[in-house]
C-alpha cells in the first residue's frame, strides 16, 4: 500500500459491516476515517470503535474496503480543528484544538507531540472524535488566528549559524559565530 | 538596533541548509511561529522551516498563495534575482561558486599567474630600493 509522506500517523478509511445473515441479507454499511500507522493497524482501529458503537465485531464482520486518503492540496496553508478525547491518569477528558498546516496528518502528528508534551498522554490512549478544516473567521485559538493577518511581518530574532549540511559539521569552531539578525 | 528583515508575505529568503541549498525562493504564507510556505517560479511551493532560512533584504509585492504568474511577475517587476545577484551577498555566494568550480590545472595556473606578478612587483621594487638607498663608503 502506498503512504504518502513522512507522518507517523496516515489516515484511512475503513469500509466494512455485519456478515450478512438469514434475518438481514443487507446488513448496513459502516464508513470510518481513522489514523494509523499502516492500512492493517486502521482495520484494527475500526474493528475497536466499531464494536464500542454498533453490534458488529471483527468475528461477524467483515471489511469490504481500506483505503489510504491523501491530502487533496498540500501546498495551500490551512487551520484544522482536531475534537480529541483521551484518557489521563485520573479520567477521560474531551479537547479541541487547533493547528495551522499545509496537510490533515501534519495536524494530527502536531496533536500528537502536544497531548504527549503538555499532557503526558501516550498515542494508544488518544481518540479522534472528528476532524475539520476551519474557516478563518470561526478559528478559536489566538495562536492559530494571529497567522491570519495578511500584512503579518516579525522578524526571525536568532540566527542558527550551521553549514550547509550535517556533513560540514565541526565540533571546535576558530571563532564565536555571530548569531545577531541586525 | 532594530531588526531590519522582517518575515512577511512577498519576503525574499536564501535556502541555507540541505538539498536545496542556496536556492532563492518567496515566502507566500506564514504557517506558524516555525514554519513557512515558501514558492519560486520552476520549483514547488512547499513548507520550509525558518531555521533553514536566510532572509534578505529583498520583498516583491504579492498576495497570499500567489499564484505562479503573479509571483513570476512580481519578481521580473522588482528585478529581484539580478539585483540579489548584484548585492554583496550575491557576489560573495558567485565567488563561493566559481572557486569551488575551479579545476586543479586552473589553480595552478592561478599560482604561477600570482608568482609572475609577485616576480614583476619585486624587480620593480628593488630598482627603487637601489636607487632611494644612500651609497654606502
Amino acid at each position: 500500500m502506498v503512504m504518502q509522506g513522512n507522518f507517523k500517523f496516515h489516515q484511512y478509511q475503513v469500509v466494512g459491516r455485519h456478515l450478512p445473515t438469514a434475518a438481514d441479507a443487507n446488513p448496513t454499511v459502516y464508513r470510518m476515517k481513522v489514523w494509523a500507522e499502516d492500512d492493517v493497524k486502521a482495520k484494527s482501529k475500526f474493528w475497536y470503535f466499531l464494536r464500542k458503537l454498533r453490534r458488529v465485531k471483527k468475528a461477524n464482520g467483515q471489511i469490504i474496503a481500506c483505503n489510504e486518503i491523501f491530502e487533496r492540496k498540500p501546498t495551500l496553508a490551512k487551520n484544522y480543528g482536531i475534537w480529541v478525547r483521551y484518557q489521563s491518569r485520573t479520567g477521560v477528558h474531551n479537547m479541541y484544538k487547533e493547528y495551522r498546516d499545509v496537510t490533515l496528518n501534519g495536524s494530527v502528528s502536531q496533536m500528537y507531540q502536544e497531548m504527549a508534551s503538555r499532557h503526558r498522554v501516550r498515542p494508544s490512549s488518544i481518540q479522534i472524535i472528528k476532524t475539520a478544516t476551519v474557516d478563518y473567521h470561526s478559528c478559536k485559538r489566538a495562536n492559530t488566528k494571529q497567522f491570519h493577518n495578511e500584512k503579518i511581518s516579525f522578524p526571525v530574532t536568532q540566527k542558527l549559524a550551521r553549514p550547509s549540511s550535517a556533513t560540514f559539521r565541526t565540533l571546535f569552531k576558530a571563532n564565536r559565530p555571530n548569531v545577531a539578525m541586525f | 538596533m532594530p531588526f531590519k528583515r522582517y518575515v512577511e508575505i512577498g519576503r525574499v529568503a536564501l535556502i541555507n541548509y540541505g538539498p536545496e541549498f542556496g536556492k532563492l525562493v518567496v515566502i507566500t504564507d506564514v504557517i506558524d511561529q516555525n514554519r513557512a510556505l515558501v514558492d519560486f517560479p520552476e520549483q514547488e511551493r512547499r513548507v520550509v522551516n525558518f531555521k533553514r532560512l536566510a532572509i534578505t533584504d529583498f520583498k516583491v509585492d504579492i498576495k497570499r498563495h500567489a499564484v505562479k504568474k503573479d509571483l513570476k511577475k512580481a519578481l521580473a517587476d522588482a528585478d529581484v534575482v539580478a539585483k540579489f545577484a548584484a548585492s554583496s551577498w550575491g557576489q560573495k555566494l558567485a565567488k563561493q561558486a566559481a572557486k569551488a568550480a575551479t579545476t586543479d590545472f586552473d589553480r595552478y595556473k592561478a599560482t604561477v599567474a600570482k608568482a609572475k606578478k609577485a616576480r614583476a612587483v619585486r624587480k620593480v621594487l628593488n630598482g627603487l630600493k637601489k636607487t632611494a638607498a644612500p651609497k654606502k663608503k
